[in-house]
């Protein structure tokens, strides 16, 4: 915090290293000094789909917030409403969210017993999924409320759409990963996992693919809160890392937002171009919930059918981690996301390492630093 | 013609303030002298500078057409459209609500003139250079500037004041709104200003890029040598240019013409991305370049880092927050201040509870006695049982810091300085009924009128 008028600069300027230094003097392997890194380039939330949408979805797809409306105040015999009543009613109810039922409204959970996702608690628990490949335990209980909306099914929601259109536009959202004390990609039982915000654009070739070995820098100047050092392994190329709590930028760039997800951890094929897999874990609702109307604006969330007030319900009455100290009622719903990366360089303008807080023990949550 | 009504010099030096400049008084912006009709004048504000205003003072608007979800709202060049129409429903230019729902407090609600009352032309007039004359669908004449018709504000109550719009770049999902009408800034032509949120930043035109100087340069000359000419581009000037008031020219190198901004040889910065990036002013030693500088807020103010650049806290750094609302009537009626109605920001601060409201996005209380140096921030006494204006001496009144005539508001979820909790929370990502945080700076997200 800074006297308004006494502001002045105080980061150390750039020290001119322009892009793509480090991809000139690329070698056989971007693997160095036992370091390696990789931006993203993909990120959905883990939706499993049947092939014709009625395993999951057998009402089929959930109404979104113009269908919901109509429903509720419904033209006709020449009835007039008020405004106060009907759309700031609404975005009163999205704005301040209650757990009260919506008795004209019918939102359609997913069914079933099949989920992508991670096993979180190491346990198979009654309302776990099983996962596409038969692995029991899936604790995915974000998919029960978001697998009917069409705003993230694929192939064409309108979530999955913009979430990659702003991934490579918005710098905001540039999400690095650097492994360091990599003595082998394949097998390592101990690496470091070390994330940041990064603040350089996307590059792809002329096919729009997301080319490997280009340089992104850090940034140390506001993105602190989003460096998480963490530990992991690498077993058969799949790197996995232990639990943290982590937030992370995420913006349909109509503002800067972000997530906030306890136990968080991946688990990526590793090559030296790429890594692709899964991240999961607890998602705060509130702050999901909030980012959510924050990124899209009910127009937006219509393109999509979104319907937020509903969601909060369901987040709420299937969460599973977390319980408020006071309440006992969970705070935070397991979910995954499907991610992809392609290998860049990270460059370290200024040695932030200072500024990262140190793991303490194993398993132990980290914090943000500035937190 | 340069005319200051209220605002007296006596605001301290901030950070992007020109060492060779006076220390104790507010730099204004230049503006290019056009011939103007009779009656009217320019009036440098302090946040918006030079800007038109008629006889009493009052500043002039204009509403140009602007493109909505559902349709296009504002006036055509030549059409003034603004009349005594008192609306009674919304006309659903925002998606995804439909049209046709009767609006807040429909009795009261006065009619685009009785807000924006049209700036009359006399039988006599005549146009001069780009001020012209329209005719109204009344009979009556109205004066235009560059096409567009010219209004002034029932909010604005003396000279200096501009609390009927700003310049400052917001989206169009805001509404169509008003934009205060002033003379070009006095600059060549190969440079541009933008508004933004800490005053009028000095830009290259065509690119947008920012333009910064050094405290390593003195004025006049240039001490730029071969490492700093790597990262910082000198701004070079045509052959045949002449130094015309705050711009001069300077010779940084044998042939070479770099301009000079009050005295300060000027740059570009190699490493920036976008435009009207304030991110070499993170140099040491380096400043981004304002033709003129936002009044800083009142004393206690505080500015805190986020993770997407800076807002405006309290004395304890808590995030202060502004809130915004047009309404969705034909006539795009204001409905963030507290002479309007207040039903639009109970629904999304507290559900239509003013109780929850006042627990969720709280006042920013004054303190007894409070001051402001400026037009654009103020205290006022506020209802809190209605949101609107208290009686004089009202006993539950609260006392509260307001910016451009209207309230500054806390959130509740913010729990250390820095936090924006409530940041682009309302309808339309907080730019048409909802709450945005008050940023100084934002390098990624396109807040505080900078670029994304």
């Amino acid at each position: 915090m800074q006297s308004y008028r006494s502001v002045r600069p105080a980061v150390a300027g750039l020290l001119g290293c322009a892009l793509g230094v480090a991809t000139a003097q690329a070698a056989d392997s971007p693997l160095r000094a036992g370091t390696i890194g990789y931006v993203l380039t993909a990120k959905n939330v883990a939706i499993w789909q049947s092939p014709d949408g009625k395993v999951e979805c057998p009402e089929g797809i959930n109404d979104g917030p113009r269908e919901q409306f109509k429903t509720l105040y419904p033209m006709e015999n020449g009835v007039r409403y008020k405004f106060v009543e009907t759309q700031l009613e609404r975005e009163g109810q999205i704005w301040n969210p209650t757990t009260e039922p919506e008795p004209k409204l019918h939102f359609k959970e997913a069914q079933g017993t099949t989920a992508i996702g991670m096993n979180l608690d190491g346990k198979v628990g009654r309302n776990d999924f099983t996962s596409p490949d038969g692995e029991p335990g899936i604790d995915n209980q974000m998919y029960r409320v978001l697998g009917c909306v069409d705003n993230y099914r694929g192939p064409d929601g309108s979530y999955r759409h913009f979430i990659q259109d702003y991934m490579r536009k918005f710098n905001y959202n540039r999400f690095l990963v650097e492994l360091t004390n990599v003595d082998d990609l394949t097998n390592d039982d101990a690496v470091d996992v070390t994330l940041y915000r990064g603040k350089d654009p996307l590059m792809v070739d002329t096919l729009g693919a997301y080319t490997p070995g280009t340089t992104h820098r850090i940034d140390f100047r506001w993105g602190k809160s989003f460096i998480y050092h963490l530990r992991g392994k690498i077993k058969d190329g799949v790197l996995t890392t232990e639990p943290s709590d982590v937030t992370f930028p995420e913006s349909q760039a109509r503002g800067v937002p972000y997530l906030s997800v306890r136990a968080w951890r991946v688990k990526l094929k590793l090559t030296p171009e790429s890594a692709e897999g899964l991240m999961a874990g607890y998602t705060d609702i509130e702050r999901y919930y909030n980012s959510l109307g924050q990124n899209w604006s009910t127009h937006h969330r219509s393109y999509g059918a979104e319907p937020m007030t509903s969601e909060y319900r369901s987040m709420r009455k299937n969460a599973d981690g977390y319980p408020d100290p006071k309440t006992g009622e969970n705070t935070a719903i397991s979910m995954a996301w499907e991610i992809k990366f392609v290998q860049a360089y990270i460059l370290h303008e200024e040695r932030g390492e200072q500024a990262i807080s140190s793991v303490r023990g194993a398993g132990a949550q980290t914090e943000a630093v500035g937190e | 013609m340069r005319e200051i009504v209220g605002l007296m010099g006596v605001l301290a030096a901030t950070f992007v303030m020109l060492p060779a400049e006076a220390k104790n008084k507010q730099l204004l912006e230049d503006y290019v002298r056009e011939p103007m009709p009779r009656g009217f004048k320019v009036i440098v504000t302090d946040f918006e500078g030079p800007v038109f205003a008629d006889a009493d003072g009052k500043t002039l608007y204009n509403w140009p057409i602007t493109n909505l979800r559902n349709g296009d709202a504002g006036e055509q060049k030549g059409k003034p459209t603004c009349d005594d129409h008192k609306y009674t429903e919304n006309a659903g230019l925002m998606s995804p609500y439909p049209g046709g729902l009767e609006l807040p407090e429909v009795e009261t609600r006065p009619s685009c003139i009785d807000v924006w009352p049209p700036v009359l032309a006399k039988p006599n007039a005549e146009p001069v250079g780009k001020w012209t004359i329209l005719d109204r669908k009344d009979g009556t004449k109205q004066w235009a500037y560059d096409g567009y018709a010219l209004y002034t504000s029932v909010l604005d109550r003396g000279p200096g004041d501009v609390f009927g719009g700003s310049d400052l770049r917001g989206t169009s999902e805001a509404g169509a709104q008003r934009k205060p009408v002033g003379p070009p800034p006095n600059i060549p032509p190969q440079f541009a200003v933008r508004t933004v949120a800490t005053g009028h930043l000095l830009t290259i035109g065509a690119t947008g890029r920012s333009v910064y100087y050094s405290d390593h340069d003195a004025p006049g000359k240039s001490n730029c040598d071969l490492k700093c000419l790597h990262d910082w581009l000198p701004v070079l000037a045509p052959e045949t240019v002449r130094p015309q008031g705050d711009w001069s020219i300077i010779e940084s190198s044998p042939g070479v013409k770099q301009w000079a901004f009050r005295k300060m040889p000027l740059y570009t910065r190699a490493l920036d991305a976008k435009g009207s990036s304030l991110e070499g002013s993170d140099v040491p030693g380096w400043h981004n370049a304002y033709t003129q500088l936002a009044p800083p807020p009142p004393e206690g103010f505080t500015v805190n880092d986020t993770h997407s650049g800076q807002v405006l806290g309290d004395a304890k750094g808590m995030t202060i927050y502004i809130y915004n609302c047009n309404d969705d009537a034909v006539d795009q009626l204001a409905c963030n201040h507290p002479d309007t109605p207040q039903a639009y920001r109970f629904a999304i601060c507290g559900r239509g509870d003013p109780e929850l409201c006042l627990k969720q996005f709280p006042y920013v209380i004054a303190p007894k006695g409070a001051k402001s140096n400026s037009h654009i921030w103020s205290t006022m006494d506020i209802d809190p049982k209605t949101g609107k204006k208290a009686a004089r001496n009202a006993s539950d009144a609260l006392h509260v810091w307001a910016y451009r005539d209207r309230p500054v508001y806390y959130c509740a979820r913010d729990k250390k300085p820095g936090d924006i909790e409530c940041d682009t929370w309302g309808e339309f990502n907080g730019a048409r009924n909802g709450y945005k945080a008050f940023w100084l700076r934002d390098d990624f997200g396109g807040n505080a009128g900078s670029s994304r």
